[in-house]
């Protein structure tokens, strides 16, 4: 006896479960894109790689996490202009990785968007002009602009990174040596959170160098475009030596090269401010002082805190010594080492100004003098360390300008310093510890110096975040890419070609003509 | 579900009886093996294999079909599939089986490319063994994937060939083509509640690809590779039950 035949399908029964099976498919495409939407806003990135090359520090995850869901976003648009070698795609793929994990630790509270200026497309960047209501005429290719609100800061891409071209292949990109992105980045959004400023307050009556001034000794790119238009501090110029003493609102004095004295007032007030806990930077030279006065009152003024700064110029061996640009007749250049242009040798890694900097750090000293400790003149309370050595082969000679080489008894050998701080608490100050810190150098930054391209801000920087108690942003580190490169030579060559391309295959041809053998012979 | 263990055990033993496994296991292993070592000689860095993930994703492309075609193709060409679902077993278990089966043997056909790694520090480089790894997770989700759609295609047609065919340009389209378009649908319908490029760019294969290579594993990653498994299962169970009504 035979099963009855199922009966045929009718038409209308067909459509019925096509009908079925079509909103079965729409419920489950309706929660997948609802699961991916949901996993879009809420994920988990786990970072593999050994150097955590794409991890946020924990100093910025802290910052991160101040950022509340009241706030206006942050925007953050970065303007590329790729060059023909290449040179800034590995920077860019690095900010943009960074950039996305700012937006995951942001919870979205940070959006970024990359524009290409001319792969791009006119259409998304004239969009993304007019979303941001940017002024194009205050941009510069590869600028990052900043932006929560009304209020923003512009960075460009070449703060992010440093590069060896040396080591670059001909017509290959050069190699990136170190990403400074994520201080820079946090840096720039600490800025725009804070509600009020910082006041940096530039000396004046001195012959300092003015941020007002541009070119030549003038510090209108450190000033405006770093201080304030990046970090943003506000810049004030300021007389101290009046009845006022320092002003009331500033937050900590900066002295920029100084090529006059200071006067008996001028040291009272700074000493009535400092002992009530400010904070104070002092950047001197070798050349203190145009009709051959050195810097008495001030410098005694300085050793009364324990920092030493000498009458002296120090003179770099060739190792440490940079290389120069010096403008020929008709046109020429001559590329010479100048000794008094250096960089120094070694960085105190237990004070947080400079525990982040290595030997490697590319910092640069012009016409520097030495900066020394002397902790028995320090007041009770307060305690003096060196920030920056040189090597051994570094002299310091009073002897300037007349003589720049050694003399024995009259110069200083090195390892000497070339910055200092002080902090702490002299007795009766009841309010926050004092600071201070001197830098044997105030020359490194002035416009000139960033014309050149050898500007190195980060000392200088990390010490006005440190008297400003800007310590997490100091906590960032930068992340210094593992050379992984490989160079086969042809032995190698030949090996690596004939496991990967012979020798594995190989395997799977062994494995199947086993197997089939096997079968065949059972 | 019970079935389960003893029809993926049957799937996946049945590759290695199959003279065409050996084939395209020993083909693949040659077109990888040439990828690892252009681009260990072009980038010259232990980390060659952050771009070999992105050559290996597409010569999967080429493979995967080849796995997949048979998979129910042949099954419904030769009768069997018939004998298969007189059985009693579901047909979520034959579709999960024969998905659980390809990717058993997928893997196993990656895995002697983990041999590279050897190899670069056989010759003095220092490779990131994290991204190495990171790199083989998003390779091992989107093979998942590609075997789903392979899987799915295969139960439309008795064609081995058109199956194959078919799930190549699918594939392609998916992990290669779509990258091109994303520029160019800006002016769909509906175009300003819905960011077209940006929807096209998260479909497509590559761009879910990236963070593995650089050796971070991110969910959304995942979910989504997840998420074209599931949905390619479905379709394949679908196909097979609709042999009972079409």
């Amino acid at each position: 006896m035979t099963a009855p035949a199922p009966a045929a399908w009718s038409a209308q029964r067909r459509a019925g479960v096509a009908t079925n099976v079509a909103i079965q498919l729409a419920c489950l495409l309706a929660v997948l894109i609802g699961l991916n939407w949901i996993s879009s806003r809420r994920y988990a990135r786990w970072d593999l790689t050994a150097q955590a090359e794409y991890s946020l520090g924990d100093k910025t995850r802290q910052l991160l996490g101040r950022i509340g869901e009241g706030e206006a976003k942050y925007q953050v648009v970065v303007f590329y202009a790729p060059d023909e070698y290449g040179a800034w795609e590995a920077a860019l793929r690095k900010t943009k990785d960074i950039l996305e994990e700012y937006r995951t630790n942001s919870h979205g509270r940070i959006e970024y968007e990359v524009l290409s200026l001319y792969t791009g497309g006119r259409e998304a960047v004239m969009d993304a002009v007019k979303r941001h209501k940017i002024r194009t005429e205050q941009f510069s290719p590869n600028d990052v602009l900043f932006k929560k609100g009304d209020t923003e800061r512009i960075v460009n891409l070449s703060e992010f990174f440093q590069q060896d071209w040396s080591s670059a292949p001909q017509g290959q990109p050069p190699k990136l040596t170190a990403f400074n992105g994520e201080q820079i980045i946090t840096s720039t959004l600490q800025a725009l959170s804070q509600e009020k400023p910082i006041v940096i307050g530039f000396t004046a009556g001195h012959e300092e160098s003015s941020p007002a001034k541009a070119g030549g000794e003038g510090y209108s790119i450190f000033a405006r475009q770093i201080l304030e238009k990046r970090e943003g501090y506000e810049i004030r110029q300021i007389q101290i030596g009046g009845p006022e003493g320092v002003p009331k609102g500033v937050d900590l004095v900066l002295v920029a090269g100084p090529l006059r004295d200071f006067t008996e007032s001028d040291v009272r007030n700074l000493k009535l401010y400092l002992n009530a806990g400010g904070r104070a930077l002092f950047l001197l030279d070798a050349y203190p002082d145009r009709d051959g006065r050195k810097l008495v009152i001030l410098n005694a003024f300085l050793a009364e805190w324990g920092i030493i700064a000498g009458h002296d110029l120090v003179i770099a061996d060739a190792d440490s010594a940079l290389a120069v640009e010096i403008p020929g007749e008709g046109g020429t250049s001559l590329r010479t080492k100048d000794p008094t242009m250096f960089r120094p040798a070694k960085y105190e890694n237990r004070h947080l100004i400079t525990s982040k900097f290595d030997s490697d750090k590319e910092i640069h000293f012009v016409g520097a003098c030495s900066v020394l400790i002397d902790p028995k003149q320090a007041p009770e309370g307060i305690k003096t360390t060196v920030l920056v050595y040189t090597n051994a082969d570094t002299f310091a000679t009073p002897l300037f300008p007349q003589v720049k080489t050694f003399v024995a008894g009259k110069c200083m050998d090195g390892p000497f310093g070339l910055a200092a701080a002080a902090e702490g608490k002299i007795k009766g100050n009841a309010g926050p510890e004092t600071r201070i810190v001197v830098i044997g150098d105030s020359t490194a930054l002035c416009d000139g110096i960033w014309g050149m391209k050898v500007a190195r801000p980060d000392l200088v920087l990390n010490s006005i975040r440190w008297l400003a108690n800007q310590e997490y942003i100091i906590g960032v580190d930068p992340k210094t890419p593992e050379d992984r490169s490989l160079v086969l030579t042809d032995s190698e060559d030949g090996y690596v070609f004939r496991v990967a391309v012979f020798f594995l295959p190989l395997i799977a041809i062994a494995f199947g003509g086993t197997m089939w053998l096997t079968r065949r012979s059972q | 579900m019970t079935n389960l263990p003893a029809l993926t055990k049957r799937e996946f033993t049945a590759y290695f009886y199959s003279p065409m496994a050996y084939v395209i296991a020993t083909g693949y292993l040659i077109f990888s093996g040439l990828s690892f070592y252009i681009l260990l000689k072009d980038t010259r860095d232990a980390n060659a294999m952050r771009n070999l993930l992105t050559f290996l994703g597409f010569i999967h492309t080429i493979f995967v079909p080849m796995v997949t075609m048979r998979l129910i193709a042949e099954e419904r060409k030769t009768g069997t599939l018939e004998m298969l679902v007189t059985a009693p077993v579901s047909d979520v278990e034959i579709a999960v089986s024969k998905f659980l089966g390809a990717l058993g043997f997928t893997v196993l056909m990656i895995a002697p490319t983990l041999l590279y790694t050897w190899i670069i520090t056989r010759v003095g480089g220092r490779p990131d063994y994290g991204l190495v790894w990171a790199s083989y997770i998003g390779l091992v989700c989107l093979t998942a994937a590609y075997i789903s759609i392979g899987l799915f295609i295969s139960s439309t047609t008795a064609n081995q060939i058109i199956a194959a065919i078919l799930t190549f340009v699918v594939l392609f389209t998916v992990y290669f083509l779509l990258g091109f378009f994303a520029g160019s649908v800006r002016g769909l319908p509906w175009k300003d509640t819905i960011n077209w490029p940006e929807v096209v760019t998260y479909v497509h294969f590559s761009s879910h690809l990236e963070s593995f290579g650089k050796g971070l594993v991110d969910t959304r990653d995942i979910v989504y590779f997840l998420s074209v498994v599931g949905l390619g299962l479905f379709l394949t169970v679908k196909s097979l039950e609709s042999r009972r009504w079409r």
